[in-house]
């Protein structure tokens, strides 16, 4: 019988499948910031499906994970470049990103060779993302451009990577220290983030699927 | 092959995540809250602001309508009586005995132009205060206004009113000067050969009516042009005193339908 924890990574898996399934259906309708978070969903996809076959066969899909959170950094930079534009953020966001696919691909050749979580790099990710959100919020409060917020993707995306990071913040400086302690506190842990993960791709989903209120 | 794992360490770990995500929670949750009260101030300010752009409004065409009741009173009672007494005295002068044949036909001429003179000042004031608005209502004023612009169109102005009862005096003063404000555009712009002016009043609304067979405009492009859009601004002005929609319909060479709607 599948533990709990078991059950919402496996559920996980449908959900961002669902995600991308809700933005090809949606793709002609969607803005340019969207069509980034498309790309991410597909993304994520791939990967999943990559790391199910390799974990099916008892191999190990940790070189995975940097790659996976330096393009999902990529994209997320890209879709809040367009949301902060024409803010000087929005201006500085590609060298950002630049500056952490760098120390990505640096720390990439290290953490391939021993096999464990790359946590600094997911660390670094966190606060980055967590600070592009703070920054969205305050562009929305200070603006006040948008009246109808629940059919803002924006918002949706926004309050997503928010938990979600803030949520997992411990779980990526944790993981490699746990996983060396005990292996069933790691699936718990792990479980924690399969449930947050499961949240925000239900979210882009949502996010992907509604139509923005106009005007705003 | 586990090491057992200080349950401190997990009870400090998984609270430590548990308030992340309860400050996570917060602060969408203080998001929200704050952004809907901005927003609130913003719409009640705006909603004050749009109040007080109406009373100046109001206050202006109120100084406008009072300014043309007094050059219409003014034109009609002095410079139309003075006007009506020397036509009155020329006449004496042409029919006078003593008058040569030349003097009388200089007074016929004087004459004639007099009464022209007399007629203008009538119409002009006539458009400047339409008196017979204020004792008959609406649709005398609209059947009078039809009658003065008829002959400028090759196939007349047809005027339709159905009005159950009359409206308030400063609802029927914007009617009538949006319908003269159309009708003069169309005498200006649109080479048209006929007008249809039509006021019907439906259980919510009045809905006012102009139509004409004309040259037709494109009302987006009149708007953005700085000279031509004055009339279709001064129109704007009238139907937000209303708080009316004004629809127009037009394209070229399809004439145009401009459809008020004052709600009841």
């Amino acid at each position: 019988m599948l533990s709990i924890p078991r059950i919402v990574f496996e559920a996980s898996f449908f959900v961002v499948i669902f995600a991308g399934v809700v933005g090809l259906v949606r793709f002609r309708h969607l803005q340019p910031p969207l069509r980034y978070l498309l790309s991410l969903v597909l993304f994520t996809a791939v990967i999943e499906v990559v790391s199910r076959i390799r974990s099916n066969h008892y191999q190990s899909n940790l070189f995975l994970l940097p790659l996976d959170t330096l393009v999902e950094f990529g994209l997320l930079a890209g879709l809040y470049r367009q949301a902060l534009s024409p803010s000087a953020v929005s201006r500085w966001l590609p060298a950002v990103a630049g500056l952490f696919a760098l120390v990505s691909l640096f720390s990439y050749r290290e953490q391939a060779a021993i096999e464990q979580f790359n946590t600094v790099q997911r660390f670094a990710e966190s606060l980055l993302v967590l600070g592009l959100v703070l920054l969205y919020f305050y562009k929305v409060i200070r603006e006040l451009a948008i009246i109808r917020l629940e059919r803002e993707p924006m918002f949706w995306i926004s309050v997503g990577l928010l938990v979600y990071f803030a949520g997992n913040l411990f779980v990526f400086v944790f993981s490699n220290y746990i996983i060396r302690q005990s292996s069933a506190v790691s699936t718990q842990l792990w479980g924690i983030h399969a449930l947050l993960y499961t949240g925000l791709y239900a979210l882009y989903a949502w996010a992907l699927w509604i139509k923005p209120s106009t005007p705003k | 092959m586990d090491k057992t794992v200080d349950p401190e360490v997990v009870g400090l770990l998984l609270s430590g995540i548990v308030v992340m995500l309860l400050l996570a929670l917060a602060l969408v949750a203080f998001f929200l809250i704050y952004q809907k009260k901005l927003i609130g101030q913003q719409l009640a300010l705006q909603t004050i602001q749009s109040a007080y752009q109406k009373e100046l409004l109001v206050a202006a065409i109120a100084v406008e309508e009072q300014e043309r009741k007094r050059i219409g009173n003014d034109l009609h009672d002095e410079i139309g009586s003075s006007l009506s007494a020397a036509k009155v005295l020329m006449e004496q002068v042409g029919t006078a005995n003593s008058s040569s044949e030349k003097e009388q036909e200089i007074a016929g001429l004087v004459k004639r132009l007099l009464s022209d003179s007399v007629q203008d000042i009538r119409r002009i004031s006539q458009n400047l205060h339409p008196a017979v608005l204020a004792r008959f209502g609406l649709a005398k004023a609209l059947q009078n206004l039809g009658g003065m612009y008829a002959e400028a169109f090759a196939e007349g102005l047809a005027v339709q009113v159905e009005l159950a009862q009359p409206l308030p005096a400063m609802q029927e003063l914007a009617l009538y000067r949006i319908v003269q404000e159309l009708v003069t555009n169309v005498l200006k712009h649109a080479q048209a050969t006929r007008v249809e002016v039509q006021l019907v009043q439906q259980p919510h609304a009045v809905v006012l009516t102009v139509t004409d067979n004309g040259r037709g405009f494109d009302p987006a492009q009149a708007q953005l042009s700085p000279t031509a859009g004055l009339g279709l601004k001064s129109l704007a002005a009238r139907v937000s005193l209303l708080d009316a929609t004004l629809k127009l319909d037009s394209g070229p060479d399809h004439g145009t339908i401009a459809r008020v709607e004052v709600p009841l």
